[in-house]
Formats: structure tokens, sequence, C-alpha cells
């Protein structure tokens, strides 16, 4: 397993960070076969899930921390976003609109869209992670997604 | 946040700047865009420059578009890039957006509406 972390301040301004981290992090284990899509992907899930901290979990406060981890397992790569601001209960949040009357309430719909599990977890000593699942693209999983194109 | 705009007709189309719109710009945007919103009924975002775009970019293009639409007008969009059209094909705001490739074909698209 390789691991790689990246800490960040709760400031909209470092997103770009977080999504360079996601993307170097891509790259540089590019024998996973990951294309530009999913790349592009795993940034929004990430981005996303960062967004939601800043604004939800810590209140737009900007000094906070928000710890990022990727993680590469044989058959997964795994971002964790760690944080120490207000806890999140997913199944409180609706479904979204996307019939084009609503304006926000778009996020966790993305991240759902993006990665192949997410999931929001509490520690005891207060630390909450948001953990982004990918799996790992196998030779059959490609043609299953051709195939599909095709249709 | 300034806008390079371009008139045709009573057709505005507009380069939105920058290379990412999401959560970081969108207060700006709303600021920047509500004068041209309030102003014009048939209006064109190029897209040309957007590389990046998350739930809240979405989101204030849905508002600019509710906006015009509730007052018998019309947002459109062009020159869509790969990653931004991969996320509304994702959410399927490609259903609710009009999306065109060029500035030409949209132009001539309201035209042909009106």
């Amino acid at each position: 397993m390789q691991q790689v972390v990246l800490e960040i301040k709760s400031h909209f301004r470092e997103l770009p960070k977080a999504r360079d981290f996601v993307r170097e992090f891509c790259c540089r284990n590019a024998q996973w076969s990951f294309d530009e899509e999913d790349i592009c992907h795993l940034e929004l899930a990430v981005h996303e899930a960062a967004v939601n901290i800043i604004r939800h979990a810590y209140a737009n406060r900007i000094d906070q921390r928000i710890v990022i981890e990727a993680h590469w397992f044989d058959d997964k790569l795994i971002f964790r976003l760690n944080y120490w601001g207000q806890s999140f209960d997913r199944d409180s949040v609706p479904p979204p609109v996307l019939d084009g009357t609503a304006e926000a309430g778009f996020g966790l719909h993305m991240i759902d869209c993006c990665v192949d599990e997410a999931t929001y977890i509490q520690s005891e000593k207060g630390k909450k992670t948001v953990c982004l699942i990918k799996q790992k693209k196998t030779p059959e999983s490609c043609v299953r997604e051709a195939e599909e194109v095709n249709i | 946040m300034d806008f390079d705009m371009e008139t045709i007709g009573d057709i505005v189309v507009v380069l939105l700047p920058g290379e990412t719109l999401e959560a970081s710009i969108t207060l700006e945007f709303k600021q920047g865009i509500e004068p041209l919103l309030e102003q014009n009924t048939k209006v064109v975002f190029d897209m040309s420059r957007i590389r990046f775009i998350d739930s809240m970019g979405c989101g204030v293009l849905l508002t600019s578009f509710k906006r015009l639409k509730d007052k018998g007008g019309w947002l459109k969009l062009c020159c869509i890039t790969d990653p931004v059209d991969s996320i509304f094909k994702l959410m399927g705001f490609d259903r609710i957006f009009s999306i065109f490739e060029n500035r030409e074909d949209v132009v001539n698209a309201f035209k042909s509406s009106d």
C-alpha cells in the first residue's frame, strides 16, 4: 500500500491544492489506467467533500485543519478527508432536485456519482472522516464500459 | 469580476473569465453577472475557458438560467470543455441547458426562435 498526506486550511482558496494533490497521486500511479475523466471525477469528489467540510462542519471558518490522505491498495484507491468540526449525518440530507428548478444541493450527489463509495465516519476523539473509494479498473470493467458507450 | 462581452443584435455573448467556476468565486460571479441579467433577456455564456466546475458553479449557472427564464428570456451555453461536459452529463444538466458547439450556432438558434 502507498500513502501520501496533504494538509490544507479550511479556506476555499486552498481547494486547488487538494485537486492538484489528487491529480498528482493518480498520475504517479499510471499503471492503474485511470483516464482523464476518472481523474477529473476524483478531483471533483475530493473538492466537493472539502467544500462541505468548510461550509458545514467548520461553518466557513478559514483557519481549521483538513488532512487529506491518499491510499493505494491492490484493488482500490481511497481518499480520506479528516476534520475536527461539526459532525454530519448523511441520511439527513434530502436527495437533490435535478430538474432545473433547484439551484443548490448537488454536492453530495456529485460525490456519489464520482466515486464507487462514499462513507462518513466519526471517531471517539472528535475526528471525523469522509472516506471516498474508487475501485481499480480491470480489463473486464474496461470492456464493459466500452460496450456501454457503444450501446 | 470583469466580463468580456459581445453584443449581436439583442443577444449578449459573455465570455466567462478564469479557468474555474467554483466555490471560491461564485459570490463574486453572482455580483458581477447580476447587472447583465437585469438588463438583458437573451444571454449566451461562452464557457471555452472553464476547465473545472463544481456544485456551486453549476448552481450559479442554474440561477442565471432561471432568472432569465422567469422574465421570458433564455440562457444558452456554448464552447463547453470536455471536463465540464463530463460533469454536466454526470449530473444530467446537459438535459437542462441548451448547449451549443460554438458562438455562431447558438446565435443562430436564438434568431430562429424569435
